[in-house]
C-alpha cells in the first residue's frame, strides 16, 4: 500500500518550495492560463520548470491546475501550453474540461489527468464515467460525508483525492455563478468575488426576516479535518489536499507541517491520541485566521459549520521572521512583522521541535548596529537563539 | 427550432398539445429534479404519461440534481418499477446517474444539462458524442452563443427562457438559519434574498437536495434566434408563473418562431407582467486576468 500523499497549494515559487520543504509530497500550482485563482501570482512556464526541477530533485511532484470552465477564447493556446508543461516535466494537470483532458491525452500523454473538484463528484458511478475518459485520479466534491467517501472508496479503484483543510465554497464547486450575476466576475474562470461570504437580507414575501443589524448569511466556515486523517488513511484514499493558493508562506509552513506530522505519526503508531489531536489543532490555530469546522465529514452541515454574524478572526500568533542561516548561537533572519527586544518567540521548522525563547539581542546585518525594534519587513537581522536553527525555519511571536 | 417546455401544471397539457412547435414537456419529480418549478409524484407522472401518450407531445425527465451512492439506490428502485421508460429523454447533470442507467439499459436516451459547464464548442461537441442532446450553458454572452452555435454539431438545445440556478448547495441554508435565529417558518413558503448593497430579489429555495438561489428574473433569448439555425430546440423553464402566464410565454415563443417579431415578444411579456431580462447573455464576463494584480 502506497503512503498517502499530502498535497499542498502554492501561489508562487517561494510558497511552493516552502510547502515541499515543510512536508508536502506534491504541490499544485496555477499557470498564467487556464487556472482558477486569477488573483494568485501564478507561475510562468519558467517558474514551473524551476519548480519541477526542485520538486523532482527531492522526489516530489508538481501538479498544474487547468481548472477554469473554459470559453472558446480561453482555449486558443491549449496545445502549446500542454507541450510546454510536458517539457517542464509536470506530473499531472487538474482540470474540469473534457476537451482539455482529451487534448492532454493526445498531445502530452505522459502527463496524468486529474478531474477537478469543479466537477462535483459525489458518487462511485460518476467515477466510473471518468475512468472511461482515461483519467488517473478524481478530486471528490467537498460535499461528501466520511461515510460517502468510504462507500466510494470501496467501489472504485481510481485514485481519490479529498480536501482536508482550507476554504469551503458554500455551493458545490463549479455550480455557483453568484459572482457572475452580481459583479460580472466569472467564478468559473478565476474571478470569484466570494459572494457567498457577503451579507444578505432574507425576505418572506415583503416581510424581512432578519432583524435590524443582523444579516442572513450563507457562507461556510473553513475546513479542518485533522481528526479524520486516520480514517482517510485507512480508506486508502490516494491524496489529502490542502486548499489555499492565496495563503501566505507562514500559513503553508504551519498547516503543511502539522498535517505532515500527523500523517507520519499515524503511520508510525497506528493511532493518534486525544492530546495529540489537541496539540495539532492548537498549532494550526497559530496561523489560521478564519473559523474552522469539519465541513461535511460528519454529515450534512448544521449551524456549527456555517458562518453567521461574520467577523474577522486573527491568528493566535504572528509570523515575524524567516531563518536564512545559523552560526554559533546567532540566527540570521529576514523580518516579516514587527517585533522587539524582550519578545517571547517560537521557532518552528520542517525538522525542528517548536522551541520558545526571548529575544535578547538584535543586530542589523547591514550596519551591525544594535537595535531594539525590528520594524522594516524583509530587513535582515542577527538575533540570539539558544537552539540550532536551519535555513527555512520560521519564527512567530507568542502573544 | 422546436420547443421543449417545462410542465408546471398537468392541466396545461391540453393547451400545449395544440401549440405549434411544442414537441416535448419537461417533468419535475421529487428526489430527482433540480430547479423544477413543479415536482410531480410518481402517480401524477403516470397520469401525465397517459395524458400525452396519444398526442404529439413526448416527455423528458428533469433528473438534474447531484446524487450520492445512496441516492442512486433509489434510482435503481425506480428503474425496476419501469419509471424511466415513461420518458423519451432523461435530462441530467451527474454523470453517475447516466453511468448507472446505461448499465441497466443501454437503450435509454440522455440530455446533458449542467448549466455552468458547456461554455465552449469543443466541450459541447465532445459531450454531444456521449449524449443524445446537450444543453448549452446559460452563462455565456449573447455573442458567444451565436458563435458557439455555428461551431457545434447538431442535437444542441439552448435555454431560451427561464430562471437558472446561480447557486446550488447541498447545505440546508434556510433551515439552518432559522434554527440559528430561532425562527419558526415553513420551508415551503416563498423566500428571496437581497444582498445588502444591491436591489435584486433572488428567489431562494431549500428542499431535499439542498439550497438553490435563482436569477432575479426570467432570462430571454429572442434577438439571437435568427443566428441559431444550427440549434435543434429551445428550452423554456417557467418558474413562479401562473398557468395563464406559462401559457402566454409558450404561445409567444411559438408565434415568434414563425414571425421572428422581437418587439412583439417584449410587448407581450410587458402586457402580461412577465418580468424578463437578458441575464448572463447580456454580459461579457470578466476574467480578472492580466489586470487584477496591477
Amino acid at each position: 500500500m502506497n503512503k498517502i500523499e499530502l498535497l499542498a497549494p502554492a501561489g508562487n515559487l517561494e510558497k511552493a518550495k516552502i510547502a515541499l520543504l515543510y512536508g508536502a509530497d506534491a504541490v499544485y500550482v496555477g499557470g498564467k492560463s487556464f487556472s482558477l485563482r486569477a488573483r494568485a501570482s501564478n507561475f510562468t512556464i519558467s517558474d514551473i520548470l524551476d519548480l519541477c526541477n526542485f520538486a523532482h530533485g527531492i522526489n516530489k511532484k508538481v501538479y498544474v491546475t487547468m481548472n477554469i470552465i473554459p470559453h472558446d477564447e480561453d482555449l486558443n493556446d491549449l496545445e502549446k501550453y500542454l507541450k510546454d508543461l510536458d517539457s517542464c516535466g509536470v506530473d499531472a494537470i487538474i482540470t474540469s474540461s473534457l476537451f482539455i483532458i482529451k487534448t492532454c491525452e493526445n498531445i502530452a500523454p505522459r502527463i496524468e489527468r486529474h478531474v477537478s473538484t469543479q466537477m462535483s463528484i459525489t458518487n462511485s458511478n460518476t467515477i466510473n464515467h471518468w475512468k472511461q475518459m482515461n483519467v488517473s485520479r478524481v478530486v471528490l466534491a467537498r460535499e461528501n460525508t466520511l461515510e460517502e467517501i468510504k462507500h466510494i472508496a470501496n467501489n472504485t479503484n481510481l485514485e481519490l483525492e479529498v480536501f482536508i483543510h482550507g476554504g469551503m465554497c458554500s455551493s458545490y464547486s463549479g455550480r455557483c455563478v453568484l459572482s457572475n450575476h452580481m459583479t460580472d466576475r466569472d467564478a468559473n474562470r478565476g474571478g470569484c468575488a466570494h459572494s457567498c461570504r457577503w451579507n444578505y437580507h432574507l425576505y418572506e414575501g415583503s416581510k424581512k426576516l432578519n432583524k435590524k443589524n443582523q444579516f442572513y448569511n450563507i457562507g461556510s466556515k473553513d475546513l479542518m479535518a485533522i481528526r479524520f486523517i486516520p480514517n482517510l488513511i485507512d480508506l486508502n484514499v490516494a491524496s489529502l489536499k490542502i486548499e489555499g493558493r492565496m495563503k501566505s508562506t507562514y500559513y503553508l509552513a504551519t498547516v503543511v507541517g502539522c498535517y505532515r506530522k500527523i500523517i507520519d505519526l499515524y503511520y508510525k503508531n497506528g493511532t493518534i491520541k486525544e492530546e495529540e489531536f489537541v496539540w495539532f489543532e492548537n498549532e494550526i490555530a497559530k496561523a489560521e485566521n478564519r473559523l474552522t469546522s469539519v465541513g461535511f465529514y460528519n454529515g450534512i452541515p448544521t449551524i456549527n459549520e456555517q458562518l453567521y454574524d461574520t467577523r474577522c478572526e486573527q491568528p493566535t500568533q504572528e509570523y515575524i521572521g524567516y531563518v536564512l542561516d545559523y552560526n554559533d548561537g546567532i540566527a540570521t533572519i529576514e523580518q516579516r512583522n514587527y517585533f522587539c527586544i524582550g519578545d517571547l518567540v517560537e521557532a518552528f521548522g520542517p525538522n525542528l521541535e517548536n522551541t520558545r525563547f526571548i529575544i535578547e539581542k538584535l543586530i542589523d546585518c547591514e550596519t551591525n548596529a544594535l537595535e531594539t525594534v525590528a520594524r522594516h519587513p524583509l530587513q535582515k537581522f542577527y538575533i540570539n537563539c539558544p537552539v540550532k536553527l536551519s535555513k527555512h525555519d520560521m519564527l512567530r511571536k507568542v502573544k | 427550432m422546436k420547443l421543449i417546455v417545462e410542465l408546471t401544471n398537468k392541466n396545461l397539457i391540453k393547451n400545449y398539445k395544440n401549440i405549434n412547435h411544442v414537441n416535448y414537456l419537461v417533468i419535475g419529480c421529487n428526489n430527482l429534479s433540480l430547479n423544477a418549478s413543479s415536482c410531480f409524484s410518481l402517480s401524477e407522472i403516470d397520469e401525465i404519461y397517459n395524458l400525452v401518450k396519444d398526442t404529439n407531445l413526448r416527455l423528458i425527465l428533469n433528473c438534474e440534481r447531484l446524487f450520492s451512492d445512496n441516492d442512486l439506490e433509489y434510482v435503481k428502485t425506480l428503474f425496476d418499477l419501469g419509471f424511466f421508460y415513461k420518458f423519451e429523454y432523461i435530462m441530467y447533470s451527474d454523470f453517475g446517474l447516466k453511468n448507472l442507467l446505461e448499465t441497466l439499459d443501454k437503450s435509454l436516451k440522455f440530455i446533458f444539462k449542467a448549466s455552468t459547464y458547456l461554455t465552449n464548442k469543443y466541450d459541447v461537441n465532445l459531450y454531444n458524442k456521449l449524449n443524445d442532446f446537450v444543453v448549452l450553458s446559460s452563462e455565456i454572452s449573447s455573442s458567444e452563443l451565436i458563435e458557439l452555435s455555428k461551431g457545434v454539431d447538431k442535437n444542441v438545445i439552448v435555454d431560451v427562457f427561464g430562471q437558472s440556478a446561480c447557486f446550488y448547495s447541498r447545505r440546508p441554508l434556510i433551515s439552518n438559519y432559522f434554527k440559528y435565529r430561532g425562527i419558526d417558518k415553513d420551508l415551503s413558503n416563498n423566500y428571496h434574498v437581497i444582498e445588502e448593497l444591491r436591489s435584486d430579489l433572488l428567489p431562494i429555495i431549500e428542499n431535499e437536495t439542498g439550497t438553490l438561489i435563482l436569477e432575479p428574473k426570467h432570462h430571454v433569448i429572442v434577438e439571437e434566434f435568427k443566428f441559431l439555425e444550427n440549434i435543434a430546440y429551445g428550452l423554456i423553464s417557467l418558474h413562479n408563473l401562473s398557468m395563464k402566464k406559462c401559457l402566454c410565454v409558450v404561445k409567444t415563443y411559438s408565434d415568434f418562431i414563425d414571425d421572428l417579431n422581437i418587439s412583439k415578444v417584449y410587448e407581450t411579456f410587458k402586457d402580461n407582467n412577465i418580468d424578463v431580462y437578458k441575464g448572463a447573455y447580456n454580459i461579457k464576463s470578466v476574467l480578472l486576468k492580466g489586470g487584477c494584480n496591477e
